[in-house]
């Protein structure tokens, strides 16, 4: 006869799960962890990368953007545009661009306070932040803040930076790769969003502002571009300051655009090179040509 | 920002009932095991002393059963550094005590017996899906024999 | 139909083999219960409506299994074995198969 016996067995040999928040909070933790670890060295790695490649091989990567490019800047401006390429061929030099690494400047007439500088040397400045401007020296050094990013390779950084965050969560998420390379690549509108550190902003703000110095010899109205814009977002709040959007803490930047003026001998206070006399005119007049943009309304409603 | 939000409510809430839900079954898991310590399975193919028993009977108990979002989250983010997958453990465990009971449930219907060659097993019924957990079904069965 | 799934019935013999007999449903989950189940793999737990449907259905291939028998002139089925597979997104297969034989009462 076989004996029958049913022994109690213990509990918690198949289950281990005896603090699942504490898993849980580690878990997050370390991914994001990782994550961010991650993500920084792929961040430093474009860093290094985006100078060694050919400005070339840059140019040809905006190509298949540059006629949207031109289409978003709306109609086309001779006048301003060929004085706009003027001013940005006298600076680009002054800042160590070689002949290899044309600058190409649109003009758009929207209203947004604005500039911006995208993958192949190609530059957007729009009437919205021309018409802020009290002088030629503040423009141009608007522009050599934008020249400068061209010549840091910024944008290419950048694109770098999120071409490889994509191809980072591709293989982490498994999402197919298609839909997020094209957001990352294949929209004309990207290339105008691109967004730098605050490090690249800093430098640029310094070899603008030695370019600034090149050109005219001193560094009078280095400073407009942060004080206008900043005195004005402060007492408007409506208005649309992209460029303020983007480069933040204005404060911070024009002490330190002050001290390197200081440091150069540059003066500040030297007087300014007035903007042509037919440009407020032209700009009207393209503002007319755009018709009446629903962008418009907001930049120009406190004039 | 908002899908941030979305998740973190959806963990609050599969950690707050998941965890309730968990212990209770446990609960209830244990108080039956109690309950039905008489029915004895058995994985052997043929009993003992086979002549002694004169009835027969196949018996089965399933259950199905699916992780709650803070369990299929952690687990998600087990997936990528690799390591026991605790959260799921309660889970399949829990699956299976519970089939086994059902079995022994239906089992009982039949008077004092034993029940041998018991065969427990699971099946993934979310084939596709995003998680690969999901839900799984635990099925038990076996032969119930009384004299 | 005695069905078990031991390889012999205590206090019987086996007089006459059959070969294989088999049983299988497959089935979907409607939408609705499919909806159910989703909000219900935020909260986890049992999906009753799941366990329902699975086992209508297993009983289901069951009684397939048990008609091929009974179309042998089985009266038992030996050895039965059940498996469930996924096929696609929300449809299951139950399958169940076992050995068809004629069972006498052991002297």
């Amino acid at each position: 006869m076989v004996e029958y016996r049913n022994p109690r067995l213990p509990e918690g040999i198949n289950n281990s799960a005896r603090r699942p928040l504490r898993e849980f909070v580690w878990l997050t933790a370390g991914v994001l962890g990782l994550l961010a670890a991650g993500l920084t060295a792929l961040g430093l790695a474009a860093r290094w990368v985006a100078p060694r490649i050919p400005f070339d091989y840059e140019v040809g990567l905006a190509a298949p953007f540059v006629a949207a490019l031109r289409e978003e800047a709306g109609p086309i401006e001779p006048r301003i545009e060929v004085y706009l390429q003027g001013l940005a061929d006298r600076l680009a030099p002054a800042m160590g661009m070689g002949p290899d690494m044309p600058v190409r400047v649109y003009y758009s007439a929207e209203g947004t306070v604005n500039a911006l500088a995208t993958l192949g040397g190609h530059l957007v400045v729009y009437r919205g932040l021309i018409e802020r401007m009290d002088s030629e020296n503040a423009l141009a050094m608007v522009m050599g803040h934008e020249i400068a990013h061209v010549l840091h390779r910024d944008p290419t950084v950048s694109l770098g930076r999120g071409a490889a965050m994509a191809v980072a969560l591709c293989a982490l998420t498994g999402v197919s790769s298609n839909d997020i390379a094209k957001q990352v690549i294949g929209e004309a509108g990207l290339l105008t969003s691109l967004s730098f550190s605050r490090t690249q902003e800093k430098q640029a703000d310094s070899a603008g502002l030695r370019g600034l110095a090149a050109v005219y010899g001193h560094a009078a109205g280095a400073l407009d571009l942060y004080r206008t814009l900043g005195g004005e977002a402060a007492s408007t709040a409506r208005l649309h300051m992209d460029f303020l959007d983007t480069h933040p803490d204005p404060g911070r930047r024009i002490q330190a655009i002050e001290a390197e003026a200081r440091a150069n001998g540059w003066a500040l206070n030297a007087a300014p090179t007035p903007l042509p006399d037919w440009l407020p005119e032209a700009l009207a007049a393209s503002r007319a040509r755009l018709g009446a943009d629903w962008r418009d309304s907001g930049a120009s409603a406190p004039e | 920002m908002n899908g941030i939000l979305v998740i973190l409510v959806l963990l609050a809430l599969g950690y707050a009932f998941g965890s309730g839900a968990e212990r209770r079954h446990y609960k209830s898991i244990l108080e039956r095991e109690e309950a039905l310590r008489r029915v004895m399975v058995f994985s052997a193919r043929v009993p003992p002393d086979l002549h002694r028993w004169r009835e027969s009977r196949l018996v089965s108990g399933s259950v199905c059963v699916s992780a709650d979002y803070f369990k299929a989250f952690v687990a998600g983010l087990r997936g990528l550094v690799g390591g026991r997958v605790t959260s799921y453990e309660g889970l399949l465990d829990r699956a299976r005590r519970e089939a086994v009971l059902r079995m022994k449930e239906e089992a009982q219907r039949l008077g004092p017996c034993k029940i041998f060659n018991v065969k427990i097993e699971t099946a993934s019924i979310s084939k596709g899906g995003e998680n690969a957990l999901g839900t799984v079904e635990v099925l038990a069965y076996g032969t119930a024999v009384a004299d | 139909m005695l069905l078990t799934n031991l390889e012999v019935v205590p206090g019987r013999r086996v007089v006459e083999h059959l070969g294989l007999v088999q049983g299988s449903t497959v089935r979907a989950k409607h939408a609705g219960k499919d909806i159910l189940a989703g909000i219900k793999n935020v909260f986890g737990g049992e999906l009753r409506a799941y366990t329902d449907l699975l086992q209508e259905s297993r009983e289901e291939a069951i009684e397939r299994m048990v008609a091929q028998a009974q179309a042998l002139n089985a009266n038992a089925v030996l050895n039965v074995r059940f498996s469930t597979s996924s096929v696609a997104q929300g449809a299951a297969e139950l399958f169940a198969y076992g050995t068809a034989v004629r069972l006498e009462d052991a002297p």
